[in-house]
């Protein structure tokens, strides 16, 4: 009887020591490819950033290419080369390739070609979208308590028909002036205005920009009135400039998945996001846009 | 109360359909009409188990002279029309012996068979007793299990699981390792109809997903139905599984139970007048939590409590009236509680304190039915049910704490409790006409209140509730009314051809849909035919579910006005053999298309239960096709099958792998088990089991890149992960041996029988998730694989009397 009863014990022990145990699983061998990045927007100089893609079992450490043949076809017909350089990027010098021979214009269509010794050749392209230009735009003030105030816009556009895609910034600009002790203290302002959308089928708590980018989807080949707020220096003059910028598809689908897919990161109840990529052989966007603005005096007080 | 006149109103209004009803009763009456009126006879009555009185389903009932063939149903009821003349009937159901009646019938007649158990059928079946095998019926499809069969299976942790063996058959896939979840034909787990004694149940499982909760000592038949669909079925795309509760012991008191390492039953049954009223009472409990408390306790000074555990109760009493009518009463009850409580007591720096904190999780079922059984003459056969189900799901924290100082008393209160759950209220009536032994006509109708319950999170601080989240309580109706026919056309060929038509009223919406079904069955020879069926099925309800585990937080959603009700049709066409020693053989080749299937969009999370569910899902379709072969042996000292199944199934949905078809998570192209229960002596029995599988479909990213945002600001670390598709990563193939030996010993009180089962016997290393790691010392990051189960032996102690 002892003697089962021990048997019984290891069994038993055996049992319960079973739980959870892992095995390191293999990856299909990776191969990097060039990775495209940029924005080409009319009346904006063309900087291509260039980089390889890792293994997830990588770090982050993007390798910048300054060695790679570059080069931009304009509507299929005429191809530039583009030549590497650091640029400045809010400060930070970076290594892009760039060209003053092309000038980005409206209705054309762009091909980026990325090609290197034992990589595979990347090219992705993007057509540049007309403008649209903003009919009206209204503020009014809201009650406050402090220097700042909170501000209801109302921007008015036509929109063409078909799909369309919009970014919405604001900047205001100005001249503060504070009494910090005895002497008086003057501060430039040139901020861009963080928006909230009046209607919530805008709102997306992923996106970390301070504009609204949004589709035609509830307006298509209307007039569309977009109403949204964001809070402005109260009791100075201010200069406000409304920026309208069309975008393209890729461009809007891209920045909604990969602010979402950053958003979610760590997440492992999450659904998994794909960012969409719209490069041939390789990762990266191309995006395209063309802003109209609209500039107005106003100063946020109350009557 | 309220509810159920509601729902009688509700009924009303069904028959206000008058169009559809009217198509479905015509079709009735003109198959009806087919029937000649010539001097026939009909013999009719029940077929029961001598020993204890329960009603056998699907008995064959041949007829040596006509060489026709009847079926008794779920009530064991069967009735056979042929002209007057000499009669030499078979009665015969595996597990017992063949009854042989012989007479001269010249009116209608009554008997009332009963059959004798026999332990051990000899391997040839009886020269000339022409069974109605597996080639022999229309329905496409559909296995039936028997229970001595599920029994005799290797069990987890020494508990016998139901759903777990029906993931054995061919075109059934379970999901991760040790869940009960089924995936059949494609479908998704909430595409599956589980009937409890015909009670939906809508979460059938304990320990997240790692026990059924079907108790297989009181069950007494499993039947499962994965294509083909009669008419008579509906609400659910891709199988029905009907699970028939014992009706207890009509003749004398019996019980069996087991003690296994995590959970021991008791069974009990027997008359309450004998051969008029039975009962059957049977419960189960884990007890890990008991076993555990004393050394938790110890280790808190008496201040925590943790602990798990799951419990369900079975009960059912039926009483005989008359030879016309019956009535069932059962019931179910389960749940499933995981707590955690701790309470503090002391003085910190003057602050005297009293603290409680508690978090809790549980989730259960409450099944009811009763059941009204009526025989209206020997050819007309009604059973009327009203019934009730209700799944509840709960998940709680609890904080609670007093601080004295100076005198002065601060209270504090917090509670944050989250419910989700459906509730149903039904009606149903189902008639069996049997006018010829060339016709078999159901006909009936249905009637669901449901009310869903999806995620409503409530916060209370002190005594002021002070927000609720999630979405709001909503009730919906649901209905249908079917008519189909089993038609003998010549000798060779037998149709099934019927109407299914469904409605659902929910938010001013008024879904309908009428879906027609058809089955056939060409007789080759005596042992082969081959089959052909399509079925369109519509079904009202979804189930949110994120890992697809079968988890308690999975939401049911009714359709709405803005997701509406999933829908597929599916054909199949396959060829049926049956051998000499008990074999049989069959290969089924299916494609089934479904519409209106709902996913998480890409970045949601179930445990967002702020957001209305309805903004998290995308609307989609999908795919399968396949085909699935079995050999299977039923009768005999060894018994088993082998299964085997190649398919393909994809999903769809607009915003979700950029619209392209992506494979399914439980896509596997091939799918293979082997059973097999051998008894070795009367005293000793042997199992085994082998599953193969191909591995699960996962989304992975295998490569980062440089992202294009951030480089405005001048920040170059910006991370992409790529996924090159949804599910784009195969996990390892999935494959395990278990053994089981049973030893049996007659007592003097009854049966003893030791089990002794090994799961996963040669420690096959199973995925059961996978996730990124990294190494602590290296720094090197990988890609790990987190088995739940290597080899896992049990045992357990069954005892009858």
């Amino acid at each position: 009887m002892q003697k089962s009863t021990s048997i019984l014990m290891l069994l038993f022990l055996i049992g319960i020591s079973a739980c959870e145990t892992f095995l390191v699983m293999e990856l299909p061998p990776h191969e990097p490819k060039f990775v495209i990045n940029t924005s080409l927007e009319v009346g904006k100089p063309i900087r291509v950033f260039v980089s390889k893609s890792r293994s997830v079992l990588q770090d982050n450490h993007f390798e910048r290419v300054s060695d790679a043949s570059v080069e931009i076809m304009v509507d299929g017909q005429i191809s530039y080369p583009l030549y590497s350089e650091e640029v400045l990027n809010n400060g930070t010098k970076m290594l892009a390739y760039t060209t003053t021979e092309v000038e980005i214009e409206v209705g054309r269509t762009y091909e980026i070609i990325v090609s290197g010794e034992g990589m595979q050749t990347a090219r992705g392209k993007t057509t540049v979208p007309t403008p649209v230009e903003i009919k009206s735009v209204d503020l009014r003030s809201a009650p406050r308590n402090n220097r700042y105030g909170y501000v209801d816009f109302s921007v008015i556009f036509d929109d063409s028909q078909g799909s369309d895609f919009y970014e919405i910034t604001v900047l205001q600009r100005g001249t503060l002036e504070t009494i910090d002790g005895i002497d008086p203290e003057r501060f430039i302002i040139n901020q861009l205005v963080n928006l909230e959308p009046r209607n919530s089928i805008y709102e997306n708590d992923f996106r970390y920009r301070t504009g609204l980018l949004f589709d035609d989807g509830l307006f298509d080949g209307r007039e569309a009135k977009m109403e949204f707020g964001g809070v402005l220096y109260a009791d100075i003059d201010l200069e406000i400039t409304v920026f309208l910028k069309v975008v393209t598809s890729d461009y809007f689908n891209y920045e909604n998945s990969l602010n979402l897919q950053e958003t979610n990161r760590g997440d492992p109840i999450a659904q998994p996001v794909q960012v969409i990529n719209n490069i041939q052989g390789g990762f990266g966007i191309i995006k395209a846009a063309v802003t109209s603005s609209y500039t107005l005096p106003f100063n946020n007080s109350i009557e | 109360m309220v509810r159920l006149c509601l729902s009688v109103i509700s009924l009303l209004f069904i028959y206000l359909h008058i169009y559809m009803i009217r198509i479905i009763f015509t079709l009735i009456f003109v198959l009806a009409f087919t029937v000649s009126y010539a001097q026939k006879v009909t013999l009719s009555g029940t077929v029961k188990d001598r020993e204890n009185g329960e009603t056998l389903i699907g008995v064959n009932i041949f007829d040596r002279i006509q060489q026709k063939v009847s079926i008794t149903n779920n009530y064991g009821f069967y009735s056979y029309t042929r002209p007057q003349g000499e009669v030499e009937m078979v009665f015969s159901y595996v597990g017992y012996e063949p009854f042989v009646f012989k007479t001269y019938l010249e009116k209608d007649t009554t008997i009332v068979v009963q059959l004798i158990p026999s332990h051990l059928l000899k391997e040839v079946v009886v020269e000339g007793d022409r069974q109605e095998l597996l080639q022999e019926n229309t329905q496409m499809g559909s296995i039936n299990v028997p229970l001595r069969q599920i029994k005799d299976m290797p069990a987890l942790m020494g508990e016998v699981d139901v759903l777990k063996v029906l993931q054995l058959l061919p075109g059934v896939q379970s999901g991760t390792e040790g869940a009960s979840g089924l995936y059949v034909r494609g479908g998704g787990p909430d595409q599956n109809l589980i009937l409890l004694d015909g009670v939906p149940v809508y979460n059938a499982t304990h320990l997240f997903g790692f026990f059924s909760v079907f108790n297989a000592d009181a069950l007494n038949n499993v039947e499962l139905i994965k294509g083909g669909f009669p008419a008579r079925y509906g609400g659910r795309l891709s199988s029905v599984i009907d699970i028939t509760m014992k009706e207890g012991n009509m003749k004398e008191f019996h019980g069996e139970g087991s003690i296994g390492l995590i959970a021991s039953k008791l069974t009990l049954e027997g008359p309450i007048v004998k051969d008029k009223t039975s009962f059957l009472l049977s419960g189960r409990r884990t007890y890990l939590d008991l076993l555990a408390r004393p050394f938790i306790k110890n280790q808190s000074d008496g201040q925590d409590d943790v602990g798990y555990y799951f419990y369900d109760l079975n009960a059912k009493v039926n009483h005989i009236f008359d030879d016309n009518n019956r009535l069932y009463l059962s019931f179910y009850g389960g749940d499933d509680k995981a707590y955690s409580r701790s309470q503090y007591t002391g003085n910190f720096n003057g602050i005297e304190t009293k603290s409680r904190e508690e978090f809790g999780l549980g989730w259960g079922n409450v099944i009811t039915g009763a059941r009204w059984n009526h025989i209206f003459n020997n050819k007309l056969f009604a059973n009327f049910a009203a019934t009730y189900t209700n799944y509840h799901f709960r998940l709680f924290s609890e904080d609670e704490s007093t601080s004295i100082y100076n005198g002065d008393r601060v209270d504090d209160f917090f509670k944050a409790d989250y419910r989700s759950g459906i509730r149903d209220y039904a009606l149903k009536a189902d008639f069996d006409y049997i006018p010829s032994s060339a016709h078999y006509i159901r006909f009936g109708a249905n009637h669901i209140n449901h009310r869903f319950t999806p995620g409503v999170l409530t916060a209370t601080e002190r005594s002021d509730i002070f927000d609720m989240f999630g979405g709001e309580e909503s009730y919906s109706q649901e209905y249908s009314a079917y008519a189909e026919d089993d038609i003998q056309v010549g000798d060779k060929l037998k149709l099934n051809l019927g109407l299914h038509y469904s409605g659902f009223l929910v938010d001013g919406e008024h879904y309908k849909s009428l879906q027609p079904r058809v089955a056939g069955r060409y007789l080759i020879d005596e042992t082969s035919s081959v089959k052909g069926s399509f079925a369109t099925m519509a079904q009202f309800i979804h189930l949110l579910t994120n890992a697809g585990l079968g988890l308690p937080t999975d939401l049911w959603v009714p359709s709405t006005g803005r997701i509406g009700p999933q829908q597929s049709w599916q054909a199949s066409l396959g060829y049926y053999k049956s051998l000499k020693g008990g074999f049989e053989w069959s290969v089924e080749g299916y494609y089934k298309a479904m519409d209106g299937l709902i996913e998480y969009k890409d970045g949601a999370s179930y445990l967002n239960m702020v957001e209305n569910w309805e903004d998290k899902v995308e609307v989609g379709r999908g795919r399968s096709y396949g085909l699935e072969m079995f050999v299977q042996k039923k009768i005999g000292k060894t018994t088993g099958w082998l299964g085997y199944t190649l398919s393909r199934t994809e999903r769809q949905f607009e915003n979700i792998n950029f619209n392209e078809w992506f494979p399914f998570r439980y896509d596997r192209t091939h799918d293979v088990s082997f059973t097999l229960s051998h008894h070795l002596s009367d005293k000793i029995h042997l199992s085994g089991t082998w599953v193969y599988g191909s591995g699960n479909a996962i989304s992975i990213p295998t490569e980062i890149y440089q992202g294009e945002t951030a480089l405005d600001f001048g920040y170059e670390g910006q991370q992409v992960d790529y996924y090159e598709s949804r599910n784009n990563f195969r996990m390892r193939a999935y494959h395990r041996l278990d053994l089981g030996v049973s030893f049996i010993k007659q007592k003097r009180w009854g049966e003893r029988t030791w089990n002794i089962s090994v799961y996963n016997a040669y420690n096959r290393m199973n995925p059961f998730y996978l996730d990124f790691a990294r190494n602590q010392d290296t720094g090197q990051k990988s890609l790990v694989q987190y088995t739940l189960f290597p080899v896992l032996p049990s045992f357990s102690y069954g005892f009858k009397f």
